[in-house]
């Protein structure tokens, strides 16, 4: 929209004696409003839209026929052999998860946090939160098996008189990642509706209007209604904080709860919370660094948004080299000689090369971030977050595959490779989940319309005041 | 306002509430901030009556099917009174209130200040972004929505609880339920823990550690369906159409208007002097809403 937006403005400079503009181009409400809702009322989606799609609907299909094979033949077709029970299926399971965690950090965790700049992104990391939990879930669905006694997973009353056990930290897993779906879905959804009533009252075509206006629950924007919103919105990000954190504990229990050397260790939680931040926050800026240029976002979508969530990278990425850290010692410090043999085989076993890739791509790669050029430039800084996301993808299946393959019997040692079915489901996934973000990107506001209106306004007016001091103005003046 | 009186005590309450602010607006300006600053701490009395406490019921909307029926007979002659005083009132179809347009959040948030002292009762600001100030502007009470939460979220816990002894407790010993007891044997039988006992790592049947993360998904589960489906409920939302989308101009709230809403169900509206009223608000125009 605006002409400023072919170069990126350099808005990165900190001067303490005052805050940094939350948007570029000096946008009025109704230019906010048009910044963003250009892209969704545009005739047609750039040309590179269409390529994408069709490329993501092709993984996506991919995905589909994968998933009929197996139900058809059985897990037989996945690389799973006696010792590794868990494969790629799991991997990306915990990989998918861990995406999701930025989406609800940036839309719960900073909100609590009044980090103003947060509005400018939440609104496509939360979807992208709840698409990486939808290829998340996908998983452990199918790797059941017998995917027709699926319902076992859900206290369901059946005729056998059987329940589960609730005692099993997979069954927390069923209820943690259901309630972070639907939690993160209402929260979301939530966050739209003003934005959806703002495209209903837009529309031109008649489709639209009732389209947009069914979604918009015949929102009004009434401060009664707004009174309301913002308090449900408050508990929401209160609810969403402790169960972001718990739902990546509880993926980590699978592991640290059993007795498998190299996954029994109380690390886990806060390892696994950490590396989930960090591999989402990697996914967020590999999304929207050229999801701002590709629809002209830049204005919303700023360098400074990008510099903020490479800090973020930074700091979680050294947690996550820590932790590495952590784990080798106490591995040597216990003088337990199982675990000891655990992570040696980890280093400098048949899986040495995960290591490698993994610390190579999740230790030393966000280093780079400590300098600003690095954190600033928008191409440098997607090819390391591609790196961290491979890094992270690796980390789970170290910690998964290596662990599993040889643990206290060496009779039962056996080295796990992956078939085709493994990989194209995973491609599969990929593909789903880019499908959803585009139609995303195509038909929903990617930025939040209201809150940036919001923040923007508050900024602008009352410079550092707060919005008491607004309402005694308002009504002495 | 109290819902049994709303036609009878709004006639004789109307002149007096309807008319000071007209009044005062038309004088100096002055004189209106201290004309309006005792006024500023009445609604902190008001307040219980005039809003919340039964707009958060669904009763509140009994008064406002009513309300218009009330009205309807009255409007014709304040019609004609509005017509000379009010040049944008079009003849509309069923009158259902009033809309007021600005362009600045501080324009509405004086004029909203202006309204809660005129002492409505059925009337709304709307923005497109939550205007901070508000609330206090409106008189608005606090909402009863985390009250909702937070029972959601203790039915959850409890509900963990219980479904998670339940399934995984011991059943009762077969001679309980051959005791003869007609109240174990057929009343509670079925609420009794079916059992499903299943002994690991040699730990309790009901071992309330290992129950604590999914008593905790619930709570947080149940409690986000309090906080969204309260909001919705306690929002009258979804709602297929409100008197003010019958207005053009309206269109802009979501995105860069400011508005005021007086709704006829109102009970001291009096249509040609809410009118007159609303041209004092300093607003860029006013609309008459059709229902």
């Amino acid at each position: 929209m605006s002409g400023a937006a072919v170069v990126d403005t350099i808005n990165t400079q900190d001067d303490p004696t005052q805050r940094a503009p939350l948007i570029l181009g000096d946008r009025d409400l109704r230019a906010i409003t048009e910044g963003v809702v250009q892209v969704l009322e545009a005739e047609k989606p750039p040309k590179i839209w269409y390529a994408l799609f069709a490329v993501s609907l092709g993984f996506t299909s991919l995905l589909g026929l994968c998933i009929a094979y197996l139900f058809v033949t059985g897990t037989g077709v996945w690389g799973l052999n006696n010792p590794v029970n868990w494969g790629w299926a799991i991997v990306n399971f915990v990989w998918w998860v861990g995406i999701g965690h930025a989406g609800t950090l940036i839309s719960a965790i900073l909100y609590l946090f009044r980090q103003k700049w947060r509005t400018g992104i939440n609104r496509a990391a939360e979807a992208m939160t709840i698409f990486a939990v939808i290829c998340a879930g996908t998983f452990p669905g199918i790797h059941v098996g017998r995917i027709w006694v699926v319902f076992y997973m859900f206290p369901i009353p059946n005729q056998m008189d059987m329940w589960p056990q609730f005692r099993s930290p997979l069954l927390w897993d069923v209820f943690a990642v259901n309630t972070y779906f639907t939690v993160s879905l209402l929260f979301w959804y939530m966050g739209l509706i003003p934005d959806l009533a703002t495209v209903r009252d837009r529309a031109t075509t008649r489709v639209r209007q009732l389209a947009y206006g069914l979604f918009s629950l015949g929102w009004r924007g009434s401060n009664r209604q707004w009174h309301r919103y913002e308090r449900a919105y408050l508990i929401l990000a209160a609810l969403a904080t402790p169960l972001v954190l718990s739902v990546h504990s509880v993926v980590s229990f699978d592991f640290a709860v059993s007795q498998v050397p190299g996954w029994h260790t109380t690390i886990f939680p806060p390892y696994f919370v950490a590396g989930a931040i960090f591999s989402g926050f990697a996914m967020v800026v590999t999304l929207l660094a050229p999801a701002r240029a590709l629809f002209n976002l830049r204005d919303f979508i700023t360098l400074r948004h990008l510099e903020n969530m490479n800090k973020v990278i930074l700091l979680t990425g050294s947690l996550v080299g820590l932790a590495y850290g952590t784990e080798f010692f106490i591995a040597w410090y216990s003088g337990n000689e199982v675990e000891a043999f655990a992570f040696n085989a980890r280093a400098f076993g048949h899986y040495g090369w995960a290591y490698w890739i993994m610390i190579s791509c999740n230790v030393i790669s966000p280093q780079f971030f400590w300098f600003k050029w690095c954190r600033t430039n928008v191409p440098f800084m997607v090819v390391i977050c591609i790196f961290v996301n491979i890094g992270m993808w690796f980390e789970r299946f170290v910690i998964i595959i290596t662990s599993l393959s040889a643990d206290f019997t060496p009779a039962a040692w056996d080295y796990y490779s992956p078939t085709w079915v493994d990989v194209c489901t995973y491609l599969g996934s990929l593909g789903l989940f880019m499908t959803l973000f585009l139609l995303f990107c195509r038909f929903l506001p990617m930025i939040a319309i209201s809150e940036v209106q919001g923040v923007h306004m508050a900024h602008q007016h009352h410079g550092h005041g707060h919005g008491d001091h607004a309402a005694t103005e308002g009504t002495t003046a | 306002m109290s819902e049994t009186d709303p036609t009878k005590d709004a006639e004789d309450t109307k002149p007096e509430e309807g008319e000071t602010p007209a009044a005062e607006g038309s004088e100096s300006k002055a004189e209106e901030p201290k004309a309006e600053e005792p006024k500023a701490e009445e609604p902190k009395a008001e307040e219980p009556k005039a809003e919340e406490p039964k707009a958060e019921e669904p009763k509140a909307e009994a008064p406002k099917a009513e309300a218009p029926k009330a009205e309807e007979p009255k409007a014709p002659a304040p019609v004609a009174a509005a017509k000379e005083a009010a040049p944008v009132a079009a003849e509309p179809l069923e009158h259902a209130g009033l809309l007021v347009e600005f362009e600045t959040p501080d324009q509405l948030m004086q004029a909203a200040a202006k309204v809660r002292d005129a002492g409505f009762s059925d009337w709304d600001c709307h923005s497109p972004y939550p205007v901070h100030g508000l609330d206090k502007a409106m008189g608005i009470k606090p909402t009863i929505l985390p009250w909702i939460a937070f029972f959601g979220g203790l039915t959850g816990c409890t509900v963990g609880f219980i479904l998670q002894t339940y399934t995984n407790g011991p059943e009762l010993p077969f001679s309980v339920y051959q005791s003869g007891n007609f109240l174990i044997s057929e009343v509670l039988a079925p609420f009794l823990p079916s059992g499903y006992p299943f002994v690991t790592s040699g730990k309790p049947i009901v071992s309330t550690p290992a129950n604590i993360p999914v008593m905790f998904e619930l709570t947080i589960l149940l409690s986000a369906f309090g906080a969204f489906f309260g909001m919705l409920g306690l929002n009258r939302l979804p709602r297929l159409h409100h008197p003010v989308f019958s207005s053009e101009r309206f269109r802009r709230a979501t995105s860069d208007r400011f508005f005021i809403s007086i709704e006829a169900s109102d009970p001291i509206y009096h249509r040609a002097r809410a009118q007159a009223f609303c041209e004092t608000l300093g607003g860029a125009a006013v609309e008459a809403l059709e229902a």
